[in-house]
């Protein structure tokens, strides 16, 4: 499986396993990045980006929009940050932040695959998924 | 048909390979293709990352390098400096830490080098903050994943130290990712070669010019002013004797 790392990532990233990135994956779902927006929880300010949800591969959500927590400004430039831009789609390999409850992360360029809703590497994935 | 065929392939190729991409900011003169003068410095262990390092919000605490990497660590460090001023017009001086907290000013040094967990083992491997402007003090700071198995050369399992630092060195000088296959600044690790090549070099050279060579040592023999002094001696008394 090939990574399909995105422009706008930097750092050093080690090779990341099929098995790896199915099993340290919560939710597995296309979608659609629509944009972030500043959100305040518990007193704490997070970036958050809006994933528009329109096929479920893995796992189950309450609502087509799900949510994933994104750089902040405020951090600085830091190479390991992942920046998203509107209108991206392809398959979501989703985290959960630990301390967050709903909001989900992304910390590798492989947990983004751009494809289309019927491309090569959805379909991989759903006879991936249905033969583990 | 030949010619065509292969005019196809270089269309299809450069339309999958992207050239260097430049980050933000870079050292020295903001004007492109000048040099720098960089100072770099080892952490100690303590000194406080602040929230930098921790994901629940607490204030945490930097690994010195020499805690979780192999001994001869060091010298891969620099290697990696090496490695770009060898290229490009940068000098890079090591400095004293003083173990200050992360990102505040005064600063023991420009680029200060430490470890931190970061993901556990595999995933990233390292992070790097891009040159000034960058937050307080925290531009062109490397941290280590210290969950990683560090090892020095490639083979076997582990990440090999010099190839991540160079390539977040890089970063921490001011280049971005590049899709260019084989090339140190693509975002996955890899031991399929060693360093920087052709297309990071030509974006660090871009940023900061090329390397300031030394001239060889006397190329030219020249002459002892002793020589001088009795061959000018001996001429003089042969013309002297010609004109006689």
């Amino acid at each position: 499986m090939l990574i399909f790392a995105i422009e706008s990532t930097m750092a050093s990233w080690a090779q990341m396993p099929d098995e790896r990135l199915q099993s340290q994956s919560q939710l597995i779902v296309y979608a659609q990045y629509l944009g972030d927006s500043v959100i305040e929880i518990d007193n704490k300010k997070f970036n958050l980006g809006i994933l528009n949800v329109s096929k479920v591969l893995k796992g189950q959500i309450s609502s087509a929009f799900v949510f994933i927590k994104t750089p902040a400004p405020s951090q600085g430039l830091r190479s390991d940050m992942i920046f998203f831009k509107s209108g991206q789609s392809g398959l979501w390999f989703l985290k959960p932040v630990s301390n967050l409850k709903g909001i989900y992360h992304i910390s590798h360029p492989s947990q983004f695959q751009q494809t289309t809703p019927s491309g090569d590497i959805v379909k991989y994935w759903q006879q991936r998924l249905l033969n583990p | 048909m030949k010619s065509s065929f292969i005019f196809v392939l270089l269309l299809l190729f450069a339309g999958v390979s992207n050239a260097y991409v430049l980050g933000s900011g870079k050292w020295g003169a903001p004007t492109p293709g000048t040099g720098a003068v960089i100072t770099w410095s080892l952490m100690g262990t303590g000194t406080s990352c602040k929230t930098e390092c921790t994901s629940d919000g607490s204030v945490g605490s930097f690994t010195a390098p020499s805690n979780f990497m192999p001994s001869g660590f060091k010298t891969q460090l620099e290697r990696a400096f090496d490695a770009w001023s060898n290229v490009a017009n940068l000098t890079f001086i090591e400095k004293t830490d003083n173990n200050e907290d992360f990102d505040t000013v005064p600063s023991s040094s420009d680029i200060r080098i430490g470890g931190h967990a970061l993901d556990g083992i595999g995933s990233t491997l390292a992070h790097a903050f891009f040159p000034p402007p960058n937050r307080v003090s925290a531009a062109g700071d490397v941290h280590f994943d210290v969950a990683e198995h560090w090892k020095i050369g490639f083979g076997g399992s582990g990440v090999d130290i010099f190839q991540v630092f160079v390539h977040e060195l890089g970063h921490a000088l001011g280049l971005s990712h590049t899709n260019v296959p084989n090339s140190l600044m693509n975002s996955i690790y890899s031991e399929s070669f060693s360093g920087p090549q052709a297309d990071d070099i030509a974006g660090m050279q871009f940023l900061y010019g090329t390397a300031i060579t030394e001239p060889a040592a006397n190329p030219v023999p020249l002459p002892s002013s002793l020589f001088l002094l009795i061959s000018g001696m001996i001429s003089l008394r042969f013309f002297k004797s010609k004109i006689a």
